[in-house]
């Protein structure tokens, strides 16, 4: 993203958004520097696919599914990943 | 090409079962010591085969290639400028998608890598099938199915490794990355092949990739290259977070292409694992359940022990009675109170240690660990903490000694500092006895309300610390949370034993001499210039004392209890038997009792007693303490910081203490 570009394309729907249930797919990673490598080397690359699994039993961090293996990430860092709804989940 | 000696270093992701091959593979002939300049754990082992001597380094688990922890720059640093002759990459088949990302990056580096391809019994188990043969020739890489909690494959993995030495260099090219990425890279490697050192040491189309990658520790190689200016103005037209990007998924995308060839019906169904985990990290359960393992594991770690520490304690107590008692002169008190009570106090932390680093490492192998970690993140974020610093700081309780140990789980270095140096505020067991006596002469029915409130301050001052640490000196946020909830599994028992026992040895030798040597020396104090009764107000402790008792009279103290307090600092408790010297009571505690509980005698009123108890609270960590901090930060200077930060912080709360009960008339 440009400096130009401030305001928030109405569509961008950050990860840690989803509730738990859904499956979203990843658009991209936004930030810089080792939290976002870590992100993308835990497989979360563009194009993968996410099923958001739980939130922690005091709401953060969240447990995913990507790549067939269980990440938490906090809200913090599920910000920087930027997504597409494949399926919204039944809030349990 | 043939070697005698050989190097084979173990790499892989966490939790795949890399320290069950790697014992498996070394047996009892390992070494366990730190990585140069920095905490983390390096295992060596060597093993005799087919006339080889093997050398065999176990590497900290890591995901990646590209550094992100401490651990994984140790790994990569390890791979890239120590070249052992051969990386074994341990891979969990139940986990292969994940797991073969570091096998792209080890390739690209163009180490010799042999797969032992572990686990494959759940692989098989859960209905995954695997074809071995097609994902090696794929990978272009030799596989060995291993079972490591079984011991199967690894004969026939040290064969491979053995092969593969002998082969020459090759190339792989599992990974391309797009025409135009691919013309960056090529671009790079010939400007890096104009410095003949860097290209010489590191093989050019990888420095290209990483630099591209935008990895610092490898922009730091370049320092001072001939290259250096030409390559940092081509990077500078190029858009280096897209490139990270782009290579992870061409990593990924890679390993897509295959595994569909050589996996069928490898798809995860609900299993174990998942059921478990709805009922352990479920909203309402969750927590509960994790207090409740919480206490389980502090009940068996402190009581438990008792039963050893009163044995040892007996035997190095009743044997330092008799031997200082042998004759007068320095040497009987010397060998009975100096050294043989010495060693006493180096062993008496042996078994709450042992427990707890058994307990740990069975909960870390079953998964549980991690869970732990998820489940109180939220709170301790929010005093700048790490969801993995709960439990050294709830061990605290206990003894700071294993507490310390314990954030050796920690990865990040500001969490980890932090949690050691706040650890020491939470009320360790040998703090108790000195409140129980205080409190029971001094406030009667109330002493439970005085005690309690006495461990609310220390986790009132750890938490402040935190905070404050937090924004002074580890400045910055908390390192980010992005970790793997490993599938549940059944810890082996003999690895569990192993780990207890390295950090029981790690402790004896690291942490002991300290302890020992700091006993010696109070021991020298409190027994010369000869002639005088031990601890005595004419020994040099008295002496001292007497010396740095107007530092403490704001706080209430005369000499006697500034000297119990440097007799405090070779363990908390001691101090109720060192009063007990100086107030002419003798080991006796009713006697004591009697002795500081006629105020107008003694001069300590309730406020005192007040004062004193938050001091102890409070003030600089006992000997062992110090020790295993001196032992985890690897730092003098961090070490001092942690004993005048809080001997600081108790000498002000003991003043505020102590003036407003002797404002509110308990000062006598």
């Amino acid at each position: 993203m440009t400096e130009e570009c401030l305001t928030k394309p109405e569509t961008e729907y950050a990860l840690s958004e989803a509730e738990p249930g859904t499956r979203v797919k990843v658009v991209h990673i936004k930030g810089k520097g080792a939290a976002r490598r870590r992100i993308l080397d835990m497989g979360m690359v563009p194009g993968a696919e996410v099923k958001v699994i739980r939130k922690a039993p005091m709401g953060d961090p969240i447990e995913f599914e990507v790549k067939n293996y269980k990440l938490s990430m906090r809200k913090a860092e599920a910000e920087l990943v930027i997504v597409d709804i494949l399926e919204r989940g039944k809030n349990l | 090409m043939m070697k005698d000696k050989m190097t084979i270093a173990l790499a892989g992701n966490p939790n795949v079962g890399k320290t069950t091959i790697f014992n498996n593979l070394t047996g009892t002939r390992q070494h366990v010591g730190n990585w140069p300049g920095v905490t983390v754990e390096k295992k060596v082992g060597t093993k005799t085969y087919k006339n080889r001597e093997l050398e065999i380094v176990d590497l900290p688990g890591t995901y990646s290639l590209t550094a992100y922890s401490i651990d994984e720059v140790v790994a990569r640093d390890y791979i890239v400028e120590e070249k052992p002759d051969v990386v074994i990459h341990i891979v969990d088949a139940t986990n292969l998608e994940r797991n073969l990302y570091l096998t792209t990056q080890l390739m690209e580096h163009g180490a010799k890598v042999v797969i032992a391809l572990n686990m494959m019994d759940m692989a098989r188990e859960r209905g995954d099938q695997i074809d071995i043969d097609k994902l090696s020739s794929l990978l272009e890489i030799p596989i060995v199915e291993t079972v490591g909690c079984d011991g199967i494959g690894m004969d026939e993995l040290l064969d491979e490794a053995l092969e593969e030495v002998n082969k020459g260099p090759h190339h792989h090219h599992v990974v391309g990355y797009g025409k135009d990425v691919e013309r960056y890279i090529g671009e790079l490697a010939i400007i890096i092949q104009k410095d003949e050192v860097l290209a010489k040491k590191y093989p050019s189309r990888w420095v290209a990739i990483k630099l591209l990658e935008n990895d610092e520790e490898v922009l730091k190689k370049l320092k001072g290259s001939p290259a250096e200016k030409e390559i940092r103005k081509k990077l500078k037209a190029i858009d280096t977070d897209e490139m990270e990007a782009h290579m992870a998924d061409k990593r990924y995308e890679a390993i897509g292409s295959i595994l569909p060839q050589t996996c069928s019906i490898c798809v995860p169904k609900m299993n174990v694992s998942d059921m478990i985990d709805k009922v352990v990290t479920n909203k309402y359960l969750g927590i509960p359940i994790f207090l409740a393992m919480m206490w389980g594991a502090f009940e068996i770690t402190f009581t438990f022990a008792v039963p050893f520490m009163e044995i040892i304690d007996m035997i190095f107590g009743g044997l330092a009675g008799v031997i200082s008692g042998m004759g007068n002169g320095w040497l009987p008190s010397l060998l009975g109170d100096g050294i043989i009570g010495g060693v006493g106090s180096v062993l008496i932390f042996l078994p709450n240690i042992l427990i707890l680093f058994w307990i740990l490492a069975l909960l870390e192998d079953s998964g549980y660990l991690a869970r732990a970690a998820f489940i109180m993140d939220k709170l301790m974020y929010n005093l700048g903490l790490h969801g993995k610093s709960f439990i050294p700081m709830l061990m605290g309780f206990g003894c700071t000694v294993p507490a310390i140990m314990a954030t050796r789980s920690i990865e990040d270095n500001k969490d980890r500092m932090i949690t050691i140096m706040v650890a020491p505020f939470m009320s360790c067991g040998a703090r108790l006895p000195v409140y129980v006596i205080l409190a029971g002469i001094f406030f009667g029915g109330a002493a439970g309300s005085v005690i309690f409130s006495l461990y609310a301050l220390g986790i009132l001052v750890a938490i402040l610390s935190a905070v404050l640490l937090r924004k002074t000196l580890f400045k910055g946020k908390p390192a980010p949370f992005i970790m793997e909830l490993p599938p549940y599994r059944v810890p082996t028992l003999k690895t569990s034993l192993i780990h207890m026992w390295e950090r029981g040895q790690m402790y004896l030798k690291k942490a002991g001499t300290i302890i020992f040597l700091g006993v010696i020396i109070i021991w020298v104090l409190a027994y010369f210039p000869s002639g005088v009764e031990y601890g005595s107000e004419d020994s040099y402790i008295g002496m001292m004392g007497k010396v740095i008792a107007p530092i403490f009279a704001p706080l209430g103290f005369d000499w006697r209890i500034a000297v119990a307090l440097i007799f405090g600092f070779v363990a908390k408790e001691i101090v109720i038997g060192a009063m007990g010297v100086l107030y002419g009571a003798g080991d006796n505690e009713e006697l004591l009792s009697d002795a500081i509980s006629d105020s107008s005698s003694s001069g300590i009123y309730p406020a005192h007693a007040l004062s004193l108890m938050v001091f102890t609270l409070l003030y600089m960590p006992c000997i062992a303490v110090v020790g295993v901090i001196k032992k985890e930060t690897g730092s003098w200077k961090w070490t001092l910081f942690a004993v005048l930060y809080s001997t600081g912080l108790a000498y002000i709360a003991a003043f505020i203490v102590f003036r407003i009960a002797s404002a509110m008339g308990y000062g006598g």
